[in-house]
């Protein structure tokens, strides 16, 4: 009934036009309304009964991140922070975070992964490759980073270097802080789609595939509590795309 | 003879030569020198594809690196473009810093950071302003100037504070 709701309201003249109405794509839009609205009119917000939703559906590689929102909650306010970011650099996550005033640390973790084992995982890796992978790719000091943005990236990572790399993830991230993992939900495959995530605001992401690659180890929901075993609080989020965000608190 | 000869003297030498506007006046076709620009024309001195500089530079004219350069770069008031081929490890301040080429060592800009596609870039940047096209590869941490940091900075003889805690510097 909502979704009809907003549905009228879009096609109706003087309101919101739709990405192929004004042949451009635009940034997500919110609208407050309150259930017992009537259809067509004017929003008027009742408190009691607001409720949020975002237009997702103007833009398909967009959709509300409830982890990054949970992520972004958790952080200290009015503070410096230090953000580590997992994935391809992209815009959009720096002018985000040093635009909020943290510090933005980038490290393409699959870039690392390809460079130090060969493309898509090759053979498994020795205790002494292993070792200097993470010297290399993780070296930051114990306790350093407020947030932590891992992405879909785990995935790809040898099974047997999945524990030290979780091991260095909670070394380096402060008491209180946060990580933001994402794992492929749908049906088993023999690749997974990668994705670029980009950040729009605290609660909005876009996702644009890039690439298809068979995944190094697939996660269940049990496999997934036991890899942030190590993490004091830890909450699951099913999106849309079958996509499963992780969000755990140190 | 002696008059003629102490005007001869006390004349300015460059006074011999006539200028551009002169001589086209004249219907002499004057050919310029050719502009030192880069592949995307950008005026400025050059450092040529064959060339290799180690050691500290200074500069404050426009830069353009198309070689490879190892020690400091230094051009507050001046633009540094790493272009295609260009390499560079060095620690460098400049005023404005377009990146397509490579760079190993930290940056501060006290401008417009600009890190192109093919670019890739292993080191801390400080900066007012920052551009990232998608496909570049970039290892470290991002701090930007902010306003009143800058202007603060200003007053410190040119040296800007980041607003926030001093950029750490990762293993590279």
């Amino acid at each position: 009934l909502i979704s009809e709701r907003i549905r009228g309201w879009l096609s109706s003249p003087g309101t919101l036009k739709t990405k192929a109405q004004s042949g451009r794509v635009e940034e997500p839009r919110r609208t407050e309304i309150s259930p017992l609205m009537p259809g067509g009119s004017t929003p008027q917000p009742t408190p009691a009964y607001r409720t949020e939703i975002v237009l997702s559906d103007l833009e398909p590689a967009q959709h509300p991140s409830r982890g990054l929102d949970q992520l972004f909650q958790a952080l200290p306010a009015g503070e410096t922070l230090s953000v580590l970011d997992l994935g391809e650099i992209n815009q959009s996550n720096v002018g985000y975070i040093t635009g909020l005033g943290h510090r933005h640390t980038s490290e393409d973790l699959l870039a690392a992964l390809d460079e130090a084992f060969g493309p898509g995982g090759g053979a498994e890796p020795d205790a002494e490759r292993a070792h200097k992978f993470l010297n290399e790719a993780l070296d930051f000091p114990d306790g350093h980073f407020d947030a932590v943005f891992v992405w879909d990236v785990l995935q790809l990572v040898p099974p047997t270097l999945v524990p030290a790399i979780m091991d260095r993830l909670l070394a380096i991230t402060r008491p209180g802080g946060s990580l933001l993992a994402v794992f492929h939900g749908g049906p088993r495959r023999a690749t997974i789609p990668l994705h670029s995530f980009r950040i729009i605001d605290g609660r909005t992401l876009r996702v644009i595939q890039k690439d298809q690659r068979p995944p190094a180890q697939l996660f269940n929901n049990r496999s997934l509590e036991e890899l942030f075993s190590g993490w004091r609080a830890t909450k699951f989020f099913l999106t849309r795309d079958h996509l499963r965000e992780v969000v755990c608190r140190r | 003879m002696w008059n003629r000869r102490k005007e001869d003297e006390t004349a300015p030498k460059g006074a011999a030569f006539a200028t551009e506007a002169e001589l086209a006046k004249d219907g002499i076709p004057i050919t310029p020198l050719p502009a030192r620009t880069d592949s995307g024309g950008t005026r400025g001195a050059l450092i040529g594809k064959a060339v290799v500089v180690k050691g500290d530079i200074a500069s404050r004219e426009d830069l353009v690196v198309d070689g490879e350069v190892e020690g400091t770069i230094d051009m507050p008031d001046s633009r540094l473009t790493i272009g295609a081929t260009g390499r560079v490890k060095a620690s460098i301040k400049a005023r404005e810093l377009i990146v397509v080429g490579t760079i190993h060592g930290n940056v501060e800009v006290l401008d417009k950071t600009e890190i192109r596609k093919e670019a890739k870039l292993v080191g801390d940047i400080r900066t007012v302003r920052i551009t990232i096209e998608d496909g570049a590869y970039f290892k470290g941490s991002i701090d930007i100037i902010r306003g009143d940091a800058k202007a603060q900075g200003g007053k410190q003889g040119g040296q800007p504070q980041p607003a926030v805690a001093g950029a750490e510097t990762k293993g590279h």
